[in-house]
């Protein structure tokens, strides 16, 4: 699973959680690198490679979302993912606070591959990524090149 | 480890590859075998010859010279000179021929010297012959040295023969035994080859099927895939339809809750109103058995007429002979007339006669009160001149089917008094029959002023409205307060977790990275932060699980409820571990609710009374439930540390503990979230307790 996991694109407006959620994956060196986006403007700006990303390239292996964020919540950001064939594929993973019933029906409604609660639990996190290498079964696609 | 079907194939053509390699040069190499065989044969054969060919010349020099010596012709000498000529050639290519067999050359050597011997004597004989005559030619012959030599000759050449035979049978022998063995080893690698060809088709052939077989599968996966993307679609439009299905059913069962709720007090304003028209009513069955009893007063009275009436007929009849008699009898009967007349007006349920025509001829002092009207105004008048002018036809229609037949009637008809306002009246009457109980020659009717009762009922109605509309307003409010309430929650749940979250993740880091610049009560700080934050986040948790108890909706089913409190109980069979724990359930009437939350409700319950009676030897917990009035009521006691029943309004209170956190661990939730779901169900929680003496938990449920 280690190996899969190259690039991590985290998305949360707060940054304590962000330093907890990295402080957590470093834990167990899940990520070779990760990116944060500080809302949900942000994340799209580094999937079209725009604003402050124009320099960036390349396409994260998982999303890591959180759902209430300003400016654009999880949930809008799932939305344009999944309606891009460019990243549709890139599973996506959602961050929320409380398990809130409500946010994660509409998630998994839009297309989202799983959630964790936070703060991020690495077991729970490396949970959420085995149940991804069941999605690439049950698609019968082949994954992005970038998670191979 | 599993070898690829490719690499097999590759691996089985490599082997006949190299089997056929094989198998070519065993073939190439017996080929050669043969084909020295038949040189050596040759060979031999040519040696053969040419031995031959040499022992024929020897006998040519020896045949010539004889003849020669016994004819003296010289043409004799013909053949000798020939084979002079050629012989010692043909010896030196003997032994070219044989130079590879070192015997032979020995055998050549002594053939040629042997030859040179011969030639040697012949010439010897010829010369002798041709000089001397035959006889010392004769003499010379004689000595057989000529014959020793052509026996040598012949003994040399016979051996050079067998030699080469020899040498040429163990070489036909050794070639045999070479071929043999090519011969075995081709056949070997021919059958190695066409084994490694069976396998090599077989899995070419497995290596065809599979790639069939995985064509077939990929194209059944596109359709599966199709279908899973159709199902999921589907999947989809039934998830949103089930959340607008939810809500709505939320919204009508809060909307039911509430209009319950009203209902109940509209209820009991009801309750009230009855029990005042009860009252009304009983005052009415008063008036009504004094009433009765003044009928049958007058019942009696109406006898007693008769049997005057009688008398004064028979007093007619007498009359001229009793007239003093008359005159006494005429007064008793205008005593009792007046005694009936103050019977009549001393009622005080108003009472009017009329006759067949509908025309008033008697009435009393309470009629007279109730229309403020006087005898001359109504006397000899219509019934119609009573009720106010709309509802004249139609009470008098209900006055006609009432004097229809014999029997006693109650009817409501409204009455105009002289001062205009309506009053409502129950009316019963009695048809008075002709003496001979023929024909109606009138009706007496006694009233029952319900007016009043009716303002109260047309209060009832109206009141009624008024709380319909209440209820609507008040579920407006009730609605936008749950609204409140829910994003109230969402934000508990996000904003407040958020500090708390950090407080505890940033300390834990801390405790993970840094411990070893921290002494020990350092240390314990920090874990006390962590702990307590850990705990805030089971108490909001809580108390967001209680809030959503309260707004979740009811799935209604049928419960088994001893299968289910078996089930609650099984689950605890890890606590029960290396205690003395004794379970006793009753049967338990089924019920009606939903099971999820039910389930919560007896997991709750027992757990309490696990965890109060653990510091009992033996804990003796008891369930059970009975029918009554319409509930169904459980009750769950055990034998544990019980509770001071002063406090017991507290008990289901949410975060209210009686008990001290480090006698029995909890946050206080557990009985709170019982109440709600009862109280959701309709039914309500009690408890009853002495400190140290345990406690009986009981909760009702509605039994349909």
């Amino acid at each position: 699973m280690k190996a899969e996991v190259r690039r991590i694109l985290i998305v949360d407006d707060s940054r304590k959680d962000v330093e907890l959620a990295i402080a957590a994956l470093a834990e167990k060196n899940l990520a070779n690198e990760v990116i944060v986006a500080e809302d949900g403007i942000e994340a799209l700006d580094y999937l079209y490679k725009r604003g402050k990303f124009v320099n960036e390239s390349g396409d994260p292996a998982v999303i890591l979302l959180d759902i209430k964020m300003p400016r654009m919540n999880g949930i809008e950001v799932l939305k344009h993912i999944r309606a891009d064939d460019k990243f549709k594929l890139i599973p996506v993973i959602m961050v929320t606070s409380s398990g809130e019933e409500k946010d994660l029906v509409e998630s998994y409604k839009l297309g989202a591959n799983s959630y964790v609660v936070k703060p991020i639990d690495v077991v729970q996190f490396l949970d959420a990524i085995k149940v991804l290498g069941q999605y690439w079964a049950i698609i019968n696609q082949p994954p992005p090149k970038s998670l191979l | 480890m599993k070898i690829s079907i490719r690499l097999k194939l590759l691996f089985y053509a490599s082997l006949i590859l190299l089997v056929s390699g094989f198998t070519g040069f065993a073939v190439y190499k017996s080929n050669q075998k043969l084909h020295d065989s038949e040189q050596w044969v040759q060979h031999t054969e040519q040696v053969i010859y040419q031995s031959g060919k040499i022992l024929s010349l020897s006998k040519d020099i020896e045949t010539s010279s004889r003849g020669f010596v016994i004819t003296n012709d010289s043409t004799f000498l013909e053949p000798l000179l020939t084979a002079q000529k050629i012989i010692f050639a043909n010896i030196e290519q003997l032994r070219q021929l044989t130079q590879d067999n070192p015997a032979q050359k020995k055998n050549i050597d002594s053939l040629s010297y042997y030859v040179q011997k011969r030639l040697s004597f012949s010439l010897q004989t010829i010369d002798i012959r041709s000089k001397q005559g035959l006889n010392q030619a004769i003499a010379l012959t004689s000595t057989q040295q000529g014959k020793f030599y052509t026996d040598r000759l012949l003994q040399l050449t016979d051996d050079i023969q067998k030699d080469e035979n020899i040498l040429l049978i163990q070489r036909k022998q050794t070639n045999v035994h070479s071929l043999v063995i090519f011969n075995l080893i081709t056949v070997v690698f021919f059958l190695l080859m066409v084994v490694l060809t069976v396998f090599l088709l077989i899995s070419t052939g497995r290596n065809l099927f599979q790639n069939e077989e995985k064509e077939k599968r990929a194209a059944e996966l596109v359709i599966a895939n199709k279908e899973l993307q159709f199902q999921n679609e589907e999947k989809e439009k039934r998830a949103s339809e089930l959340i607008v299905a939810n809500k709505e059913l939320a919204f009508q069962n809060e909307e039911k809750e509430n209009r319950a709720a009203e209902l109940v007090i509209a209820n009991k304003e009801l309750e009230f109103q009855n029990g005042e028209k009860e009252k009304r009513a009983s005052e009415l069955i008063i008036a009504n058995k004094e009433l009765a009893f003044q009928n049958e007063e007058k019942e009696n009275r109406a006898a007693e007429l008769a049997i005057a009436n009688k008398e004064l007929k028979f007093q007619n009849e007498e009359k001229e002979k009793r007239a003093s008699e008359l005159i006494v009898a005429n007064e008793e009967r205008r005593e009792t007339n007046e005694y009936l007349e103050n019977l009549l007006d001393c009622a005080n349920a108003p009472i009017i006669v009329w006759n067949i025509h509908y025309e008033i001829t008697r009435f009393n002092r309470a009629f007279e009160i109730l229309t403020g009207r006087t005898e001359e105004d109504v006397i000899g008048k219509s019934l119609e001149i009573l009720f106010p002018p709309d509802q004249k036809d139609n009470s008098m229609k209900l006055i006609r089917k009432t004097l229809k037949g014999e029997q006693w009637e109650v009817v409501e008809i409204n009455i105009l008094p002289i001062n205009g306002t309506v009053r409502t009246l129950l009316w019963n009457s009695a048809n008075i029959m002709s003496s001979d109980g023929q024909t109606v020659i009138a009706t007496i009717a006694q009233g029952n002023d319900i007016t009043e009762r009716k303002h109260a009922e047309n209060e009832i109605i109206k009141l009624n409205e008024t709380l319909e509309k209440k209820v609507i307003e008040r579920t407006i409010q009730l609605e936008e307060a749950n609204k409140e309430m829910e994003a109230f929650s969402y934000t508990v749940s996000h904003d407040l977790r958020a500090p708390l979250r950090h407080v505890g993740g940033f300390v834990d880091l801390l405790i993970k990275n840094n411990s070893a610049q921290l002494d020990k009560t350092g240390l314990r700080y920090l874990n006390i932060i962590s702990e307590s934050s850990h705990e805030m986040g089971d108490l909001i948790d809580a108390l967001l699980t209680f809030s959503r108890l309260g707004r979740a909706e009811l799935q209604r089913m049928k419960i088994n409820s001893k299968s289910l409190v078996n089930q609650v109980i099984k689950s605890f069979s890890d606590d029960l571990v290396g205690r003395n724990v004794e379970i006793n359930s009753s049967e338990l009437p089924d019920t009606i609710g939903d099971e999820v939350l039910i389930r919560q409700v007896w997991a709750n319950l027992i757990s309490n009374a696990l965890k109060y009676s653990r510091n009992k030897e033996k804990a003796v917990i008891d369930i059970g439930g009975k029918i009554e009035n319409g509930q169904v009521i459980f009750q769950i006691s055990d034998n544990g540390a019980g509770f001071d029943m002063e406090y017991a309004d507290k008990l289901f209170g949410v975060f209210q503990r009686l008990h001290k956190a480090s006698d029995f661990e909890g946050i206080g939730i557990g009985l709170a979230n019982v109440n709600r779901i009862v109280m959701r169900h309709g039914g309500k929680c009690w408890a009853e307790s002495e400190v140290n003496k345990g406690a009986t938990f009981f909760f009702s449920l509605p039994y349909n």
